[in-house]
């Protein structure tokens, strides 16, 4: 810490050098320290908040584990074994697949519109984004609240739209084959404004000048927007598709708040992954299947990242 | 139960003053604490409530704190926090989470007095004592009961030419093609019934009640060791085919009477969008508050081969671990005293199971009570069989039988209904054989 | 970036409309926490109510205690978003500006426990709150959300569009490293963490499913948790239930709305824009 300032700005003598080497190699010392000093406690956080229980719920994916009761036998790979003809657990699965692919389709590409669209309004675009903004930080609770109501079959304002148009009753969160799209809709509702957001972000960081360029040479609009914008826009793009992927593959909130039974208006039980593991673990007992569940969300999650990494690999 | 109850009375005078007795105890001043309680059904609250005052009395220096929950969220906190001996102190537990509970080893045993009460077949009927007794010894005392019993619409029923609640089966599903109404568009804006077309655990629950007064069981009958559960599908195969195209029959087609858009159950049916349906006794406090103008009558179940209503039974436990066993005790015998019971009735309509005390007064006032809450001879009261694995194996099962209703393919054709009902048999044994209570 | 007549009008059109679909839901809401309940119950529905009222909020509020849990989200959200800021932008600024073994390793295994989601693995996490008889504790409440996953990722970006000459040129003046942490990255990130700070506050303030298993007092509820409790027993109460709902939104919206060029300055910072 003794160096004086401007030294470095001379040309180093070699006796310099060596000065400077010795002090390189302190300061090195106290980089470590730092490190270790920060770092260290931040991990141990990291380590017993997640880590461990994470690890924890793999461990137990190999035993039969009951929480109340004694005798919890090690049973190797029994648990996974039986996720196979599990039916329960396979409609989860494919519900949470249909789910997720829909959603995360739908709510980047129409953010990714809603963005694009927004630059042209420039002005405008502020304000949108707070409005679109509200439902990203409405909790799920009220959300639910809300839209039960919309979704009520008999005096719900979806069905009430739809019937101006001819459409007959439908019973949106009863009928197994329209829940997934009542999700969906929720789910967009909800994640929309915040890629709208980060979008607009990655758009206003494209320059200018490489745009009317494009112009100046005379391309069109959507010529600009495929040959210039998106381009730039990729390593923004795979990030919010990952983000996305990870949101809607644990989806379970929603679900839960909207399917959840009060009296006189009960949903259609839509299973899903994490669902089902909350089901197994704390409805059912069973902590080590809900494990092994675990474990397979986990590596659904890991092996679609690394699919989709691959696929925005720069070429 | 009414007029047995005024005659039980005085026989059961003893038991009374020993519960009774707890006014002339002194103050414990000692004592102090934080006294919890959790509830799945918010709406008895009140009672415990209105029994503060005198439980203050005895305990000046003991807070008493309820936390109320849905009922499924009542049950994800009990499971992680009872284990681990974090739950509330006195426990309310209904007889089918009651079973993991005493396994578990999480509940204090009855004091000797409130014992003899609980154990005592003039204060409570044997079919309720048993579901809190192990090892010849009772773990809780019965507190009330959500009995099943038909709510209709007085009014639907009169529109519809019909005089009176159908008495069997039969009539209640003719019944329930009279009653239900079409818009025009052809859809239904009224169910003849309200059946349970979601929440598998809920599903088979109601379709149980058909299937028992068809054959005269439960689809889980006790086994004959304790704790042991039988299934018995396959031995009313037919019977149980028939229920279910029934149920089939009255959801696809020309005689559909319920539908999978309409507000269901209490809610459906305080708006008049069901004419009938099954539920329990708090339904009538609920409708007068939420559907004001609906007149409602209330009958027996109606009979079939057999005649019984099914009960949902809270028990009333305390926590082993619990620092406060005495007091949650004396909370638990200041709330067998007939005010509070009362009470109870009055605001949540759930029955308390206490044939000792008087309510002729009460169903003087509340005549809809009286189809719940007397027992004409030939009508039995039967419980759901004790079972560890019961969460599971009623949602896993229900899954099946609520699948079957959505499948219209099924209308009219037996054999597949009949694949249905061996699929629910088949769903139900490897989960039974799992918890290690399963009887063949 | 598009200035054609078409583009200008269909993005007024679009965003319009979505706009709508976005709100609605929300002021319907406000419209009927202000109604009295025959109107709420009127078939068709008033859009607006004819007769405003104040008494869903005031039995929310008071009848409720609904003012007690906003205190107690309160703590909890704001705990959790000042703990998040620190180690994430520690954690952020180690990760973006220094080497050292396993660098790469850690960082990923950080990354990789946001896969999966705390109801998965709840359970051990109950057990250790409760061997640290820690339960129903604002400490346990906030425990697992010191932390986040993302927090992390998110400063590392930030922090890595730093230059380096500024942080060599402290260091050069004799500059502690946590001095250059506290003086030099924490002033050039403020905005990156003030989004931050704000995606912490709401994460921890929507929780449900934490608080419910590990609260068992009223006096420890949340805004959401009360909220549940109160949506579930009395199921058809809207006029309180909007009110709460209303209650439970306003303090994300407001703070939104003041910070909104921050936060969008500071995800701008992420270095995202690729």
């Amino acid at each position: 810490m003794s160096i004086a300032s401007g030294q470095v700005l001379s040309p180093p003598t070699s006796a310099r050098r060596g000065r400077l080497a010795t002090s390189l190699a302190r300061l090195r010392r106290q980089h470590i320290l730092f490190v270790l000093a920060t770092l260290g406690p931040i991990l141990l956080l990291f380590g017993v908040i997640r880590v461990y229980p994470i690890l924890e719920t793999i461990r137990l994916s190999f035993y039969n584990y009951h929480i109340t009761q004694l005798r919890r036998p090690f049973i190797g790979l029994e648990n996974y074994a039986r996720l196979l003809d599990d039916d329960s657990f396979l409609t989860a699965l494919l519900n949470t697949a249909q789910f997720s692919a829909l959603s995360v389709v739908i709510t980047l590409t129409l953010a990714l519109a809603v963005a694009i669209l927004l630059r042209s309004i420039e002005r405008a675009a502020p304000g949108f984004e707070l409005l679109f903004y509200i439902p990203v930080v409405t909790p799920w609770v009220p959300a639910a609240v809300i839209w039960k109501w919309i979704y009520d079959p008999m005096y719900g304002v979806l069905n009430l739209g739809l019937s101006l148009f001819g459409v007959p009753r439908l019973g949106w969160l009863q009928e197994p084959n329209l829940i997934v799209y009542a999700i969906v809709l929720v789910s967009v509702w909800k994640l929309l404004g915040y890629f709208v957001v980060i979008y607009g972000v990655g758009l206003r960081g494209v320059p200018e000048e490489l745009l009317e360029a494009a112009e100046l040479d005379g391309a069109t609009a959507w010529q600009r927007l495929v040959h210039v914008v998106l381009p730039l826009m990729r390593p923004i793009i795979l990030f919010s598709v990952v983000i996305c992927t990870i949101v809607c593959f644990n989806v379970f909130a929603p679900v839960y708040v909207l399917t959840a039974s009060a009296q006189g208006a009960p949903a259609y039980d839509f299973k899903v992954l994490v669902g089902e593991i909350y089901q197994n673990g704390f409805v059912f007992y069973h902590m080590g299947y809900a494990g092994a569940e675990c474990v397979v969300l986990l590596l659904c999650v890991l092996s679609l990242i690394a699919v989709q990494l691959l696929a925005f690999r720069e070429r | 139960m009414r007029r047995r109850s005024v005659l039980t009375s005085g026989l059961t005078l003893g038991a009374g003053l020993a519960l009774g007795g707890i006014g002339k105890l002194r103050a414990d001043t000692a004592t102090s604490g934080k006294l919890a309680i959790w509830l799945g059904y918010g709406e008895t609250a009140p009672t415990y409530q209105l029994a503060m005052p005198a439980f203050k009395q005895l305990y000046p220096n003991v807070q008493v704190e309820l936390l109320t929950f849905d009922l499924r969220e009542f049950e994800a906190k009990l499971a992680v926090a009872v284990p681990t001996g974090t739950g509330p102190d006195l426990l309310a537990l209904h007889d089918f989470l009651f079973p993991r509970y005493y396994e578990s080893g999480s509940l204090d045993a009855v004091p000797s007095d409130l014992a003899a009460v609980a154990g005592d077949a003039k204060v409570f009927d044997p079919t309720f004592t048993t579901l809190v007794t192990r090892d010849g010894k009772p773990w809780g005392v019965p507190w009330w009961t959500g009995r099943s019993a038909l709510f209709y619409n007085l009014d639907q029923f009169k529109e519809a030419g019909l005089s009176g609640p159908p008495q069997t089966i039969a009539q209640l599903w003719e019944y329930s093609e009279k009653l239900a109404k079409r818009g025009a568009d052809g859809n239904l804006t009224r169910a003849g019934i309200s059946l349970r077309l979601t929440e598998p655990s809920g599903g088979i629950q109601k379709f149980g009640y058909f299937y028992y007064q068809m054959t005269g069981q439960q689809i889980f009958e006790p086994g004959k060791q304790p704790g042991m559960v039988r299934v018995t599908l396959k031995d009313n195969l037919d019977i149980a085919t028939q229920a279910l195209l029934d149920h089939v029959e009255h959801l696809h087609g020309p005689k559909k009477v319920d539908d999978w858009a309409l507000k269901h159950d209490a809610q459906g049916f305080a708006n008049g969008a069901a004419a009938m349906f099954f539920r329990e006794a708090w339904v009538i406090p609920f409708v007068r508050k939420n559907g004001p103008d609906i007149h409602m009558g209330v009958a027996p179940m109606p009979r079939d081969k057999a005649w019984g209503a099914f009960n949902l039974v809270e028990i009333l436990s305390v926590n082993k671990d619990s620092p406060l066993k005495k007091a949650a005790w004396d909370l638990i015998r200041l709330l067998q005293e007939q005010k509070y019971l009362d009470n109870l009735l009055e605001t949540s309509g759930w029955i308390p199971l206490r044939k000792d005390r008087d309510f002729s007064g009460f169903l003087a006032k509340n005549p809809e009570y009286r189809a719940l809450m007397e027992e004409p001879a030939g009508y039995k009261q039967y419980v759901e069989a004790p079972d560890t694995a019961y969460q599971e194996v009623t949602a896993r099962t229900g899954e099946v039988i609520l699948a079957a209703y959505r499948d219209a393919s099924l209308l009219g054709n037996r054999d597949a209904a009949r694949k249905m009902i061996l699929k629910a048999h088949d769903t139900a044994v490897p989960i039974l054989k799992d918890a290690g209570i399963y009887e063949a | 970036m598009f200035r054609e007549k078409g583009v200008r009008i269909a993005a007024w059109v679009v965003c319009s409309v979505l706009a709508c679909f976005a709100v609605a839901p929300f002021v319907w809401v406000i419209a009927t926490a202000f109604k009295t309940p025959a109107e709420i119950n009127l078939q068709p529905p008033d859009f607006l109510p004819a007769q405003p009222t104040l008494e869903n909020f005031h039995r929310i509020l008071h009848d409720e205690h609904f003012l007690r849990y906003i205190g107690n989200s309160l703590v909890i959200a704001l705990g959790s978003m000042v703990s998040i800021l620190f180690t994430s932008s520690l954690a952020g600024f180690v990760f973006a500006k220094y080497r050292f073994p396993l660098r790469g390793l850690l960082f990923l295994v950080i990354l990789a426990t946001a896969i999966i989601p705390l109801e998965a693995y709840m359970i051990p996490l109950y057990i250790m709150v409760f061997k640290a008889r820690m339960l129903n504790s604002y400490a346990a409440l906030i425990f697992p959300m010191v932390i986040m996953t993302f927090g992390v990722f998110f400063m590392r970006q930030v922090i890595m569009g730093i230059p380096d000459e500024l942080l060599e040129a402290a260091r050069i003046d004799g500059a502690s490293e946590f001095w250059i942490y506290s003086r030099i990255v924490l002033h050039l990130a403020k905005s990156g963490m003030m989004a931050l700070g704000v995606f912490a506050f709401s994460e921890a303030w929507a929780n449900f499913i934490w608080p419910l298993v590990i609260v068992s007092s009223k006096d420890m509820y949340t805004t959401e948790l009360g909220l549940a409790v109160y949506q579930r027993q009395f199921f058809t109460e809207y006029g309180p239930v909007s009110a709460g709902a209303v209650i439970s939104i306003v303090p994300m919206l407001l703070v939104f709305a003041l910070l909104r060029r921050h936060i969008m300055q500071g995800i701008a910072t992420t270095g995202l824009k690729g």
